[in-house]
Formats: structure tokens, C-alpha cells, sequence
């Protein structure tokens, strides 16, 4: 069966899928890794959509969020992970702190 | 007017800068050992991380060369033993958390004891020598627990109990709701600094505007000299108290106003007697307490500062959050979360830099103005009870 990879009203988000990761380390990894050309990509996308999305979420799915919202779900969390570089340090080369890897997390 | 008004309050603290030897030095260390980390109550979790019974975590309490269990038992009851084999001392647990059946086997030679610490099993018994097992349960270490925070104390007999040591504390958060709190996340960074580097950088407002300009610094309010200060500062026998206000215009942002200003806030979490918007305590000698409130969640962070050597400390950051009503909730707490948790990177950063300051010998004092005296504070508290100057 063909699952959508994506709730059909967020369809245009599909491209910036690989950002549906847990946990949280996963994300802080995407985030290193990623450039700040891609990261601002992954934002802007994002943001256009935010209060879309978040009044999707707001739904209780029954108590059994489908895959497809999970996904969702995981991206606005990434979209959270990168906001610091985004809306406050703007640039990479502002950031002034340790290596964000020397931080392990436990959940 | 501000200026000196915490001095005028407290004015038996003095003005004198305070030395950096005992940052780097391995005698004043040696100190802080016997006398401070060995003869304190120390914070090592939350009831909530080992909520049935057989649940279990492990501590290191690397200073004092120890390792603590702390179970629970069949009966409930939250216990700390050291976690050390009663038959050739083999370290027993192995792991850093975990749950047991009901009894914990060392891999050694298989002894056997249950989750409240007896000896229940010993292969080949006969073969010892009127081995009794009565006598030989895992050696306790004296564990006490407040408003759900689980504290050990090293020494054979402490001299005064958990409830005296946190005395005026205790008093103040009684009825802070830290059973609606649930432990979200905890982060553990190694960092080459002594461990007092690490807690006086988190015992001051004073840098906030200038080392954290892009994040934290832009939150919390500002006197008409564009510094930040202290809404009020209480001393106790030991441990500290300061407070601060958000600024009264936050700096917005796209994904803020989209989190923070839409959806329901009805329903607020009552917090009883919180002074501002940040109350921060520092819990003698290595812990620091910190609450927020934010719509109808209140976070609470807790950080535990852990000597490895006179210039290693490991940082534990903990994260606590109130249950989120809603998704939105939850992103609002993710955003709290890594703002600082990033925000938190730059200290890191910090400390290493102070440290290696202070290690260069250059100066021999460091300097502290009025609204630096929460580390006054301390480190008077720290020199009394370790007596640096006192022979042993
Ligand atoms: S050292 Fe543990 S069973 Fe022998
Ligand atoms: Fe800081």
C-alpha cells in the first residue's frame, strides 16, 4: 500500500521530509550537518505553514497519531532545533558555544 | 538606585576580590573532597526515574570515587547503597539506569541481592566460612528525598538532615508543584574547567546582555543602564537565592508569536510564591535549582556540577516540564528546551575560557562588582565550610 509521506494538506512540505527524525540528538546531528543555505530553505518552507500546522496537531487522531501527521509532528520539532540559527544568530559564524555535539542527550 | 544596594543589604560579605588558587589548585580540591562533597546532601535524581519497583539508576560521584545505586524496592521505598559487591567489592551495576526482576546479580561470582539490598543468593555457600548473609547486604549510604529529588549524603552519619541542610529552601518551595513535573530531557557535557568556573558562571545576570547578546540575553529585563539585575537576592546557611523578570517587550520572532501567541491559556498551573519570572537557588555545594513559568506550564532546570579533577567537571543539565495540555505545549517546551540548551553552549564555551584564564596564573585575584555577590556568597560559604586555611 501507498502511504503518503505527508498529511495531504502538507504535501508541499514532502522535500524537506528527511527532517522528520527522533530524538532529539538526531535532529541536533541534521542540524550540524546541514548548511545554512539548506537550513534556511527547511525554514522558510516551514514557517509559512506554522499555524497550519499547528492547528493540524492540535487534533488528538483518536489517541493514534497516523504516520503521515508523526512525520509532521517531528519536522515542527526540527523546525524548532534550528530556530535559534535562524531568527537569532542569523549566521553560522555568530554562534559563539561549544561544539553542540559534546552535548549528549538522554531521551 | 541600584548601585551597591546588594552590599548595603548584605554587608557582612565585604568587597574583596576573591582569590583563583583555589580554582586550580589540588590541595584546596583535596578540601572540597573530604570536607565539602563527603560531608554534604548531594541531588542525584528525580523519584520519577525509577518509578516501580526494581527501577534503578547509578550515579558517579566521581570526586569522592564513588558510585551510588539508588532502587526501589518491592516495598516502594527509594534506597542508596554504594554500588559495590559485598563480596570482592566488584562494582555490581554495570549500567546507568535500568529495571531488575526483582534482584541484582554481580557478573563476578554471581552473588545475589534483592531490590531492597539483601543477600539472597551466594553459589557455592557452604564453602565459606560461617558466612552469614545477614551481614552482608549492599552497604547503604544515607538517601533522603524532598518534594520528589532524591538526595544522598556520603558520610556514616550526617550531621544534620536533609530537611535542616535545606532549610530556608525547603521552606520557600514546599508547595511548588514538582510532582506535575515530569524529567524531559538531560544533557551532560564534559568540560575543562573546575567546577566552580562552571557554577559561578550560572550564578550571575551581569553577563547576560554581553556573552549571550544573540539568545538569553535578550530576555530578561534591564535596568536604564542596559544591564541586567537582580529583582531580589536572599542568603542562607549554605545555599542562595536571586531572582529575575523577562523583559516587558520580548524580542519576536516568526516561529515565537506563532507558538506563543495563539491557542487556549486557561487553566494555568497555580505556582505559589514565585518572587519573578526566573527563581534561581543554588543548593550548597554543587546544585542549582531554576524555575519558570511560561503560559499555563512551568519548566524547572536543574543542574548538578560533578568534579572529576580540580580542572574537569562534568555538567549535568536537567530539564523538567509540567505535562503539555497540547501539541502547541509541547513545542512551546521544545523551544524552551533548545533555546537553552543553545544559549547554555555558549557557557560551556565560557567556562573552558575562564578556566584557562584563571590556570595561566596571570591574576591573582578575579574581581566582583555589586550584583556579582550571589558567588560572593558561595565561595564564602565554600571557604568556611572546606576551611582552606584550616589545617586538617
Ligand atoms: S565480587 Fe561480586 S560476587 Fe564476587
Ligand atoms: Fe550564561
Amino acid at each position: 500500500m501507498n502511504e503518503p509521506l505527508l498529511p495531504d494538506a502538507f504535501g508541499d512540505l514532502a522535500p524537506f521530509a528527511d527532517w522528520a527524525l527522533e530524538p532529539e540528538r538526531a535532529r541536533t546531528e541534521k542540524r550540524a550537518a546541514a548548511s545554512m543555505d539548506e537550513i534556511r530553505a527547511f525554514y522558510d518552507a516551514m514557517i509559512l505553514r506554522i499555524d497550519d500546522i499547528l492547528a493540524y496537531l492540535e487534533d488528538d487522531f483518536g489517541g493514534d497519531m497516523p504516520a503521515e501527521a508523526h512525520r509532521l509532528y517531528l519536522m515542527s520539532l526540527s523546525l524548532v532545533e534550528i530556530a535559534t540559527l535562524v531568527e537569532f544568530y542569523k549566521e553560522r559564524e555568530a554562534v559563539d558555544a561549544c561544539d553542540p555535539l559534546r552535548y549528549a542527550s538522554q531521551f | 538606585m541600584r548601585q551597591g544596594m546588594w552590599s548595603e543589604k548584605y554587608p557582612d560579605l565585604g568587597a574583596n576580590p576573591l582569590p583563583t588558587e583555589p580554582y586550580i589548585s589540588e590541595e584546596h580540591f583535596a578540601l572540597e573532597r573530604e570536607r565539602v562533597f563527603r560531608r554534604s546532601w548531594l541531588q542525584v535524581g528525580r523519584v520519577d526515574e525509577i518509578p516501580d519497583a526494581g527501577d534503578y539508576f547509578v550515579r558517579d560521584i566521581a570526586i569522592c570515587n564513588a558510585s551510588i545505586l539508588v532502587i526501589r524496592g518491592s516495598d516502594g521505598v527509594v534506597r542508596g547503597f554504594h554500588n559495590v559487591c559485598s563480596h570482592r567489592s566488584n562494582r555490581l551495576v554495570a549500567d546507568e539506569r535500568g529495571s531488575c526482576g526483582g534482584a541484582l546479580f554481580c557478573r563476578l561470582h554471581n552473588w545475589a541481592y534483592s531490590d531492597t539490598g539483601e543477600l539472597v543468593g551466594v553459589p557455592n555457600e557452604e564453602n565459606f566460612f560461617g558466612l552469614d548473609r545477614r551481614d552482608h547486604g549492599l552497604t547503604p549510604v544515607d538517601t533522603d528525598i524532598w518534594q520528589g529529588f532524591i538526595f544522598v549524603h556520603l558520610a556514616p552519619d550526617p550531621a544534620e538532615t536533609l530537611r535542616n541542610y535545606l532549610g530556608g529552601v525547603a521552606d520557600r518551595l514546599d508547595s511548588c508543584p514538582f510532582h506535575e513535573m515530569k524529567l524531559s530531557q538531560v544533557y551532560r557535557v564534559e568540560e575543562r574547567a573546575n567546577w566552580k568556573v562552571v557554577l559561578d558562571a550560572q550564578n550571575e545576570v551581569y553577563h547576560l546582555p554581553y556573552q549571550h547578546r544573540w539568545t538569553l540575553g535578550q530576555s530578561f529585563a534591564k535596568d536604564d543602564t542596559g544591564n541586567c539585575y537582580f529583582k531580589e537576592i536572599l542568603l542562607y546557611d549554605y545555599h542562595s537565592f536571586w531572582s529575575c523578570d523577562y523583559q516587558s517587550f520580548q524580542k519576536l520572532t516568526p516561529l515565537k508569536i506563532a507558538l506563543f501567541y495563539g491557542g487556549d491559556t486557561a487553566g494555568a498551573l497555580h505556582v505559589p510564591d514565585m518572587v519573578g519570572d526566573l527563581d534561581h537557588y543554588l543548593l550548597f555545594p554543587n546544585g542549582i535549582l531554576s524555575l519558570f513559568k511560561v503560559g499555563r506550564w512551568m519548566g524547572c532546570i536543574t543542574y548538578m556540577l560533578w568534579p572529576v579533577a580540580v580542572d574537569r567537571t562534568i555538567w549535568e543539565i536537567r530539564m523538567h516540564f509540567s505535562a503539555p495540555a497540547t501539541r502547541r505545549e509541547r513545542l512551546q517546551q521544545e523551544f524552551f528546551k533548545c533555546f537553552i540548551r543553545d544559549t547554555l553552549q555558549e557557557d560551556t564555551l565560557a567556562h573552558e575560557s575562564v578556566h584557562a584564564g584563571i590556570a595561566s596564573g596571570v591574576r591573582s585575584h578575579l574581581i566582583l562588582q555589586d550584583d556579582e555577590l550571589p558567588i560572593r556568597h558561595f565561595h564564602k560559604v565554600l571557604g568556611d565550610y572546606a576551611g582552606y586555611g584550616r589545617r586538617a
